[in-house]
């Protein structure tokens, strides 16, 4: 039986605890463990930045750190941007820009954009384009979903 | 009549025509006439009792899902094409 | 966005309100195949060849199936040994037994990644690690990886049973090109001589990858009793119960596909990969549930990118602008296995052209590399890269613009194209139209290493079957059931039918993808079909819902329900009138529930062309190129979710950029690929890219109730040819390889 380790963390405000081994990832964690199946695969090597996560308010792929790593830190899934009063700005924005198609990538832009604003809150439209730089969509073209990005700054 | 187009690759069958009129009220039937004056043709386009299935028939350029049954007007006009796929 | 044309004739048709699953999309409660968790459920891996080209001598399992934590092995062997028998699924046909091949590898590996055995373990890493426990004896083979070499007579040939098919006929040897097609009009000969102008130029392009960001998988339950459950992320649920029971020899009605929401697809998800695994590995492990899931690096190596190709075109036109004739030799990659897009291709090529005298020859082509799979206007693309370029040279030489040139010699209404029949009602001149007088086309562009380029494209668009059924609800909503598959907003564009049809707003309507245990036999999501064939069926759905309706209101109003009037929503007979939402409310009292249902296979799905002008800069010392501005103009039929059409074409467009000039399969001297990653298969960022116009042109397609054309497909076929022209006129330098990388751009400016 391989040793599990025992981590305490809090996930989207609230204090969290699982059981992992050392090679497992965040994002298979928090996937197969936690439950929280947001957070994507799509490459599993941080080249896509389906599985973003902030993690004491840095912006990083999921995949690339192990679970482990997140003892007694604080991270933000796409499930803890909206609040209980509703959509956060930038849900609001995607949908009213039909910033998204098949959505797969769509939390992972939702988390980088939410992560923007909240260091930058009056980006420019190339300040948007070189921060989601590592978030890949197929569908979109990006266009709708820097429009929303930058509508969403306004509110 | 209807006119039935002859894909290139056939047309060593029809004397190098590209279109031949002929009789029938179904594609069917037009391809049973066509045979008779161009002997040959029939195995190339079916396959026992239906169209081959990697062709695609057209009829006043709407591809037909009737195939072989599609019924054909005084000017209707068969297209046979080899079938595409979309994405 | 911008929607030429008259003003909205329709209440909900043409308006863009938010999507049904629009909600569970931005808060990551959407539910896509690789998030679904069962009770018991196993891991599966797949083990993947590691040679392009080899004979499989033996494959021992032994030592992985003891390994611990393992519950099952699977190779060929557990597969039926199918005979060669070519099935139609949905548009095109398949080879079930070359399909089985390619699911697992019997007798021979094909390409570098071909799978050849599945493992079930209680976790994906006991799982990874008992792959490294099978051992396999091979005779590697040559690999064969060019499509020229490999159409030689004498090449090693792939498979030994295959023989040039033309048309009905199939050749006496063994042959690596299993299709010879040919369309021909006129006399091309008398065509040149009559030309004042001839351009010749040679193309190539090598393999591109749809690039979905989610990769393919497949989950499977297999009970003791023969029901099989799937759950997967697909764009054709009715196509893998097809092919799941053709490939397992299984009886369809012992499959239930359920389609979980889909990260993507463009054709790339059709076909099985991983289903029938899951299914075997189920049966094999007690019954248990088992997820298989593909590492990104698998789905570079191992699904099926669309053809590279090999491309010869030949040009002429008179001094007038008028093109006398053409020939061109069209050679697609298959990959390992037959089906192949060369016939797209041919299609393309002179779509938008009157064209008297035409010769084309197309040759679909073995070789060592991944099955080839679909991929938005499948053989398009490369077809366009060729023609509009020369197009673009023909016109420059004799001094004309290059859109009036195409205007000169743009198809209509009546023309006859190259493969014979008539175009019904298009809108090549529409769009050409708009085009011109674009603001993007009046505006001057100046700068160094600076260039427009404009090229246009076509694509068929299909028809096929699909079916939907709706039920009434007391509160004056509806819930509506349909077959296909939601990629991009179709159940919303769906909703909007129905709500236009019975004269309620889109909000009151709920869709549902339903699985095929509930629905209708409907085909996939592709060929640009959703909002054409399954309007379709919600339209008559519709239609039969207020048939029904008017009865009640018959029998509520106590006379015949051949004078019950329904217009604009409501229900009227002489001076009494009640809403469908108050009508709805007395379902209960004037018979019960009401619901309808329809299946259709329409005709009279409409063509569709596009025109796009690019804008680039090109960095003369790097070859960088970049994308200063693109207008991407479409003709949409009626656009009937607006956003969402200009949002399908926004992303063809940047398909296409990434096709144009940074994506490719590179291979080495033994036949792996190289670069089977995210980062070195280098696909367009938000950085690549400026804001992308999408103008959407109407011109009615008079076969769908609302006019609406397919409008997914074709805007991935102008942008490589766009770009190409436009470095054209930045740097002077014509380029006939894909992709224009900034090594091949500078390497073209030195000669």
């Amino acid at each position: 039986m391989p040793n599990k380790v025992h981590v305490a963390t809090t996930i989207n405000s609230e204090e969290t605890e699982f059981l992992c081994e050392p090679h497992q990832s965040l994002l298979e964690v928090l996937r197969e463990t936690v439950g929280l199946m947001g957070a994507k695969e799509g490459c599993n090597n941080g080249n896509c930045g389906a599985c973003n996560v902030i993690l004491d308010g840095a912006l990083v792929n999921s995949c690339l750190v192990l679970a482990v790593e997140i003892q007694g830190r604080s991270i933000t899934t796409i499930e803890g941007i909206a609040t209980p009063e509703g959509l956060h700005p930038l849900q609001q924005k995607f949908l009213e820009h039909a910033a998204l198609q098949c959505g797969f990538c769509t939390p992972g832009f939702i988390v980088a954009g939410k992560a923007l604003l909240d260091r930058n809150s009056n980006p420019s439209e190339q300040e948007v384009r070189e921060w989601l730089a590592g978030n890949l969509c197929r569908c979109t073209g990006y266009d709708r979903i820097v429009k929303a990005v930058l509508d969403a700054a306004k509110v | 009549m209807p006119t039935l187009w002859i894909p290139a690759p056939l047309r060593d069958l029809t004397q190098g025509k590209s279109s031949v009129t002929v009789s029938g009220s179904t594609v069917r039937e037009a391809i049973e006439n066509l045979e008779v004056q161009c002997p040959g043709i029939k195995e190339r386009l079916c396959e026992g009792d239906r169209i081959r299935p990697n062709i695609s028939v057209l009829v006043d350029g709407h591809v037909t899902h009737l195939k072989i049954r599609e019924r054909l007007e005084e000017t209707s006009e068969v297209h046979f094409v080899i079938a595409i796929s979309g994405g | 966005m911008a929607t030429l044309d008259k003003p909205n004739e329709y209440k909900v048709i043409g308006t863009s309100p938010l999507r049904h699953d629009g909600v569970d999309k931005v808060t990551g409660r959407a539910a896509y195949g690789a998030d679904i968790r069962l009770p018991g459920m196993l891991y599966g891996a797949v083990l993947r060849s590691p040679h392009a080209h080899a004979r499989i001598l033996s494959i021992d399992t032994t030592k992985a199936e003891k390994f611990h934590g393992v519950h099952a092995v699977v190779t060929a062997s557990d597969l039926p040994d199918l005979e060669s028998k070519v099935v139609e699924l949905g548009e095109g046909v398949v080879n079930r037994k070359y399909q089985s091949n390619n699911v697992l590898a019997r007798d021979k590996v094909l390409y570098f990644g071909h799978a050849i055995a599945a493992i079930s373990a209680n976790s994906l890493n006991i799982a990874q690690e008992a792959l490294g426990l099978i051992q396999i004896e091979y005779e590697v083979l040559p690999p064969i990886m060019d499509v020229r070499q490999a159409a030689e007579p004498n090449a090693p040939i792939l498979l030994d049973e295959v023989r040039t098919e033309e048309f009905g006929k199939k050749g006496d040897v063994p042959s690596n090109v299993a299709g010879h097609y040919q369309d021909k009009c006129g006399d091309i000969e008398k065509g040149f001589k009559d030309a004042t102008v001839i351009v010749e130029r040679e193309f190539t392009t090598t393999m591109v990858h749809q690039g979905y960001i989610e990769p393919q998988n497949g989950t499977a339950q297999y009970n003791p009793d023969g029901q099989v459950t799937i759950w997967c992320s697909t764009q054709d649920p009715f196509g893998v119960r097809q092919q799941v029971a053709e490939i397992l020899e299984i009886p369809v009605s012992n499959i239930r596909v359920f389609p979980m929401e889909i990260g993507g697809g463009f054709g790339g998800k059709i076909g099985v990969y991983l289903e029938p695994l899951a299914v075997l590995l189920s049966r094999k492990s007690g019954y248990r549930p088992v997820k298989l899931t593909m590492s990104r690096a698998d789905v570079l190596t191992s699904t099926g990118p669309t053809s590279g190709s090999y491309i010869k075109l030949k040009m002429g036109a008179d001094a007038s602008g008028k093109l006398t004739a053409a020939q061109a030799t069209l050679m697609y990659e298959l990959g390992a296995y037959p089906g192949g897009s060369v016939g797209g291709g041919m299609g393309v090529l002179l779509a938008p052209y009157r064209i008297e005298n035409a010769v084309i020859d197309g040759y679909d082509v073995l070789v060592n590399k991944p099955k080839i799979a679909a991929y938005r206007a499948p053989g398009g693309t490369n077809a366009a890269f060729a023609a509009e370029t020369v197009i673009d040279e023909l016109s420059e030489k004799l001094g004309i613009d290059p859109i009036e040139f195409r205007l000169i010699n743009g198809s209509k209404e009546g023309d006859r194209r190259v493969d014979g029949f008539t175009y019904k009602r298009i809108g090549y001149l529409e769009t050409l139209q708009a085009a011109k007088e674009s603001e993007h086309y009046r505006s001057t562009l100046s700068g160094p290493h600076r260039g427009r380029g404009v090229a246009t494209g076509f694509w068929f668009n299909y028809g096929g079957k699909s079916s939907a059924s709706a039920s009434v609800n007391n509160d004056g909503t509806v819930s509506l059931l349909e077959g296909s598959v939601d990629i991009g907003g179709t159940r919303t564009s769906l909703a909007m039918q129905l709500a236009e049809t019975l004269g309620i707003p889109a909000e009151n309507v709920r869709p549902v993808v339903a699985d095929t245990g509930s629905i209708g036999y409907t085909e996939g999501t592709y060929g640009s079909r959703t909002t054409f064939a399954t309007g379709w069926a919600v339209y008559e759905t519709a239609n039969s819902l207020i048939e029904k309706l008017k009865e009640r209101a018959a029998i509520l109003w106590e006379v015949e329900a051949g004078q019950i009037q329904f217009e604009n929503g409501v229900f009227s007979s002489g001076d009494k009138a009640l809403t469908f939402k108050e009508l709805a409310s007395k379902l209960d009292e004037t018979g019960g529930p009401i619901m309808a249902s329809a299946s259709v296979q329409p005709k009279g799905a409409g063509p569709t062309f596009a025109a796009h002008i690019v804008d680039v800069e090109v960095d003369p010392d790097t070859g960088k190129v970049q994308i200063l501005r693109y207008t991407a103009i479409q003709d949409a039929g009626k656009a009937i979710y607006p956003a969402y059409v200009a949002s399908q074409i926004q992303g063809g467009v940047a398909q296409g950029v990434g096709w144009a000039l940074n994506e490719e399969y590179l291979y080495d001297e033994h036949g792996r690929l190289l670069n089977a990653s995210l980062l070195d298969y280098r696909m367009p960022v938000a950085l690549d890219l400026p804001m992308i116009d999408a103008v959407i042109v109407e011109v009615p397609n008079p076969g769908h109730p609302y006019g609406a054309r397919g409008v997914g497909e074709v805007p991935i076929v102008p942008p490589p040819a766009a770009i190409a022209n436009a470095i054209y006129r930045a740097v002077g330098v014509r380029m006939s390889k894909l992709p224009m990388s900034p090594a091949r751009v500078v390497e073209a400016m030195k000669k």
